[in-house]
């Protein structure tokens, strides 16, 4: 096992799935999904779009859509049992002891209330004080995000902040019941590079500042490499590599990381005019039953017993691959 | 560089009236404030630069599809905008940024990569569907896709079509507007890729426009960064990407997070605050977020002066200070 | 303008997933026959139209011959007794043979419907897509046109025009040509203002396409789906504007066996024979509901395509 059942994690997943029934069949959108989270760690879940990185953050807070049906061995905040918690319990947990920041900045505030309304609800709603109270904190978390002139940006709209300055917002928002864990799907995708540099230092300080948990789901794996303690590299559903940062980067086990690493352009190493690395093919179905490795189709070093079920291999540091390659395999196609 | 230029843009400025309200005065956006550049024969230029920065006003002036205010865009020494709509489209073609918006969803791929075609005439019914296979085959495509509606590609196969579309005609020019910032790592991979072996095979220029310094640096010998609406610095892509001269290209290059996890996220500070286009700043308009900007970047605009190394750049810090400080 | 930021879709994964190529082209069918409304619809006005196209070979009578000894003979379904078998569904206070006049008077119907729509739609598009397509002072322009033709009643053009020009057929449809557009106008402007935006758009501007050839080969086929769905309602609407101008006496004039005409000339006896009113009234109900259903069905077919 990964670090999943090691005493200690704030956020515990182990063996989750996520299928969705279409017509065509029951399509596998996230499969036997384990990972855990401790105080003060940032783990980062990267991948393609339709990997299922997405739903695996929703499926983690409880806000999957309605037919999606979510199963797992454990699913636990801070030992708390989430699968057995009643819906009044979980509304209770979001937003106070897990927080999630969202890619859209734009379509997730609501441009009906302004700034103050939205940061003092949270923190009303979940019994943390009184107005006077929730307003002092609002102010102090604007300031703290970054933002010039909080108090007056209370009064402000949605539409009245430049993206950037909504994106702030958000994370203050997410953090106005000082949250023990925090899911950020893709919170600087839509953002300009400048501008996606000032939030991650924001949260990579808050993350240290408040001893939180955090959880990244990105497709850039320039971000991840700056910001995770551990990553997760998801494919067609499923954790295909997981440990720390370093070891995954420098040496990883699984063909479809290196790949992905490839494919990214290095201006610091690259000639002009040389080519990058591909990952030929394209991702499978997941509709049906999905037998064995699920890269094997677009890989290199493919062999006929990837075929069969791929069992997680074990390494030093809790560092989780399901490959059968030998070590060393990899270091060639660097 | 020495004969005449495939494409040359002499003091370009494009502005739009906007209106900000029912009763608000209509205001004056200058989303291009004053381009000069030079682009050869089979070279490649690189701009970046990130949203609202007027880049993609530059595209649609370069394609003839707007007008300059002032200035000009002479492509093949010709002002674009002024030439018949046949003939500026057999010199310049666009890729756009989102495949899903850029083919439109009715009509089959062989319809949409011989429409250029059947527009200008060229070839018989017999003839274009020879075409399509040739071109399908020069992107990576099988003939099989021929027939197949934009919705049963993946955004990978769909930029291919763009492709495809954009050199039916075989233009000296091809303007990329953001082509892979849509996809998927490893899609824009493969895309990159496929651009350089077309330039390769068919000598073409390129007009690459993206936010990502990387990756114009991958298919650009040249690179201009643009903020709001001006060029800051122009110089040789290896030239700008190690020693970058103006603070703004330099915070640039910082944000580009490559996969090293032996570094830690960059230090460099760049405020909160995204200026207003419509509201740009007296003096130079980086001078909000600038670490080293003092009273004269307040009140006086900086020219784009050539620098050692040949590198063009607009900053009013002196070579000292600017080594001191870096 | 300003610039444009990268975007990726990984909020859409689940529809990117959901929409793999091969499973999805292949779940249209069932949703065909899950759309009852859609098939029932359609299968009552092919029956309606059927009939007013085989109106002649049908028509046991000739709709106009009159029988002053026949007058006022009861249907079937209200005097087996004093019905007769020539006359099945009865005959009028002229003794015009009831059946037959109600499968001419579907003619009529369809006929002004169906015209009025095709005047109406010709208008509206045009405009519509003209100043979706070019905005600014085109969009000005045809906005106030719009608010103009809003203000103006139906009845009360109609009746001065007939007035004028006299009531018939042709006057109708072009009454109801001209008066009709607008919601054609405001729909096809929103539904082109959208397509606009899209880089296609851009890209056959960029090849050297005409304008017209743009609007035609680009936009319209991309704003079809809510252009069938406007056609049906603003036919609907004619047949209904048709048979209000006839019985008020501004539509077809007698002796055309229009369905509002004969609702007038049975208001008479009303009290007494009542099914005379009822026979076209039930029919321009009819008619006017399945047009409706089976343009809300081709909108339900088209919309989850359409967004693709």
């Amino acid at each position: 096992m990964s670090g999943a059942h090691k005493s200690g994690a704030l956020l515990e997943v182990s063996g989750l799935s996520v299928d969705i029934p279409t017509e065509a069949g029951v399509l596998h959108a996230v499969r036997d999904v384990s990972l855990a989270v401790r105080r003060g760690e940032t783990l980062c879940v990267v991948g393609e779009s339709g990997c299922g990185k997405s739903l695996t953050s929703l499926a983690i807070m409880g806000l999957l859509p309605p037919s999606a049906q979510r199963r797992a061995h454990r699913l636990a905040l801070a030992g708390e049992d989430l699968q057995a918690a009643p819906a009044r319990r979980l509304r209770a947990l979001r937003g106070d002891r897990m927080a999630m920041i969202f890619q859209d900045p734009m379509t997730c505030l609501n441009p009906a209330w302004t700034i103050g309304n939205q940061l003092e609800e949270i923190f009303t709603w979940h019994g943390k004080g009184n107005r006077r109270a929730a307003h002092d904190r609002a102010v102090a978390l604007l300031e703290r995000v970054g933002m010039a002139n909080a108090a007056g940006r209370l009064s402000q709209y949605p539409h009245q902040l430049s993206g950037g300055l909504r994106q702030r917002v958000m994370i203050a928002m997410a953090l106005m019941c000082s949250p023990d864990l925090v899911l950020a799907d893709e919170p600087t995708t839509a953002l300009d590079a400048t501008i996606q540099l000032g939030i991650l230092q924001l949260l990579a300080e808050l993350q240290a500042e408040l001893h939180m948990g955090l959880m990244l789901v990105t497709h850039d794996l320039g971000v991840v490499a700056r910001i995770a303690d551990r990553v997760a590299v998801m494919y067609a559903g499923e954790v295909v590599e997981e440990g720390p940062a370093r070891t995954v980067f420098t040496a990883p086990r699984h063909p479809y990381t290196r790949g992905l690493i490839d494919c990214i352009p290095q201006p610091d190493r690259m000639v002009p005019g040389q080519r990058l690395g591909t990952i030929p093919g394209m991702v499978p179905s997941l509709v049906g039953e999905v037998q064995g490795c699920a890269f094997r189709t677009r890989c290199a070093f493919a062999r006929p017993e990837c075929a069969a079920d791929v069992a997680p291999r074990h390494g030093p540091d809790a560092h989780m691959w399901r490959c059968v390659l030998p070590p060393g395999m990899l270091e060639r196609a660097a | 560089m020495s004969a005449a230029p495939l494409l040359e843009l002499r003091d370009v400025r494009r502005r739009y009236s906007v209106s900000s309200g029912l009763f608000a005065p209509r205001r004056t956006l200058t989303a291009v404030a004053g381009v000069s550049l030079r682009l050869g024969a089979g070279e490649a230029l690189g701009l970046v630069g990130e949203s609202g920065c007027g880049k993609s006003t530059l595209a649609r002036l370069v394609l003839g599809l707007e007008a300059p205010s002032e200035g000009e865009v002479l492509v093949a020494g010709r002002p674009i905008a002024a030439l018949h709509r046949l003939e500026r489209s057999r010199l310049v073609q666009p890729v756009f940024q989102d495949p899903y918006s850029s083919l439109n969803p009715r009509r089959s791929i062989a319809e949409i990569v011989t429409q250029p075609l059947a527009v200008h005439g060229i070839g018989t019914p017999a003839e274009r569907r020879d075409k399509v296979e040739e071109m399908l085959g020069l992107v990576g495509l099988a003939p099989r896709h021929a027939g197949a509606l934009p919705a049963q590609l993946s955004g990978g196969q769909r930029q291919r079509v763009a492709i495809a579309r954009a050199l039916v005609l075989r233009p000296a020019l091809v303007v990329c507007d953001e082509p892979t910032s849509a996809l998927d790592v490893s899609v824009q991979a493969q895309i990159l890729n496929l651009l350089l072996d077309l330039r390769d095979r068919l000598n073409l220029s390129y007009l690459f426009i993206s936010h990502n310094l990387a990756v114009v640096q991958m298919l650009a010998a040249r690179v201009a960064v643009m903020y709001l609406g001006r060029v800051v610095e122009e110089g040789a892509g290896r030239q700008v990407l190690t020693e970058p001269t103006h603070p703004y290209t330099r915070a640039l290059l910082a944000s580009v997070l490559t996969p090293d996890p032996m570094q830690g996220l960059p230090a460099m500070r760049l405020g909160t605050a995204f200026p207003d286009p419509l509201d740009i700043p007296p003096g130079c308009a980086f001078n909000p977020r600038c670490s080293f900007a003092f009273d004269r970047c307040r009140a006086e605009a900086p020219a784009l002066v050539q620098r050692e190394g040949g590198t063009l750049a607009a900053c009013h810090l002196s070579a000292e200070v600017r080594v001191a400080a870096l | 303008m300003p610039g444009s930021t990268p975007v990726s879709a990984p909020g859409e994964e689940l529809a990117a997933q959901a929409a793999l190529p091969a499973p999805a082209r292949r779940r249209r069918r069932p949703r065909w026959l899950r759309n009852i409304g859609l098939i029932g619809s359609a299968l009552v006005l092919a029956a309606i139209v059927l009939a007013a196209l085989a109106a002649p070979w049908l028509a046991p009578h000739d709709p106009y011959f009159q029988s002053l000894n026949d007058r006022l003979l009861p249907p079937y379904f209200v005097d087996a007794e004093r019905a007769v078998p020539a006359h099945p569904l009865g005959t009028d206070n002229l003794g015009r043979d009831y059946l037959s006049r109600l499968l001419y008077g579907a003619r009529i119907s369809l006929l002004i419907g169906f015209f009025a729509m095709v005047v109406s739609g010709l208008i509206g598009t045009l405009m519509g897509v003209l100043a979706g397509y070019f905005g600014g002072r085109t969009d000005t322009a045809v906005s106030f046109l719009v608010t103009t033709r809003l203000s103006l009643p139906i009845i009360m053009v109609a009746l001065a025009v007939v007035s004028v020009f006299g009531g018939s057929l042709e006057v109708v449809v072009l009454v109801l040509g001209f008066l009709l557009w607008d919601r054609f106008a405001v729909v096809m402007r929103s539904a082109t203002h959208q397509v606009r935006g899209r880089e296609y758009i851009l890209a056959a501007q960029a090849i050297g396409c005409s304008v017209p050839r743009i609007l035609w080969q680009e936009v319209l086929p991309n704003v079809l789906s809510s252009l069938v769905v406007i056609a049906s309602y603003e036919m609907a609407q004619a047949i209904l504007l048709e048979a209000a101008l006839s019985f008020l006496g501004l539509g077809v004039q007698p002796p055309l066996p229009s369905w509002g005409l004969m609702v007038s000339e049975a208001k008479e006896v009303m009290l007494f024979e009542p099914w005379m009113i009822m026979l076209p009234g039930a029919a321009i109900c009819v008619l006017v509901l399945a047009i409706n259903l089976l343009g809300d069905g081709i909108r339900d077919l088209t919309v989850p395509e359409g967004r693709a």
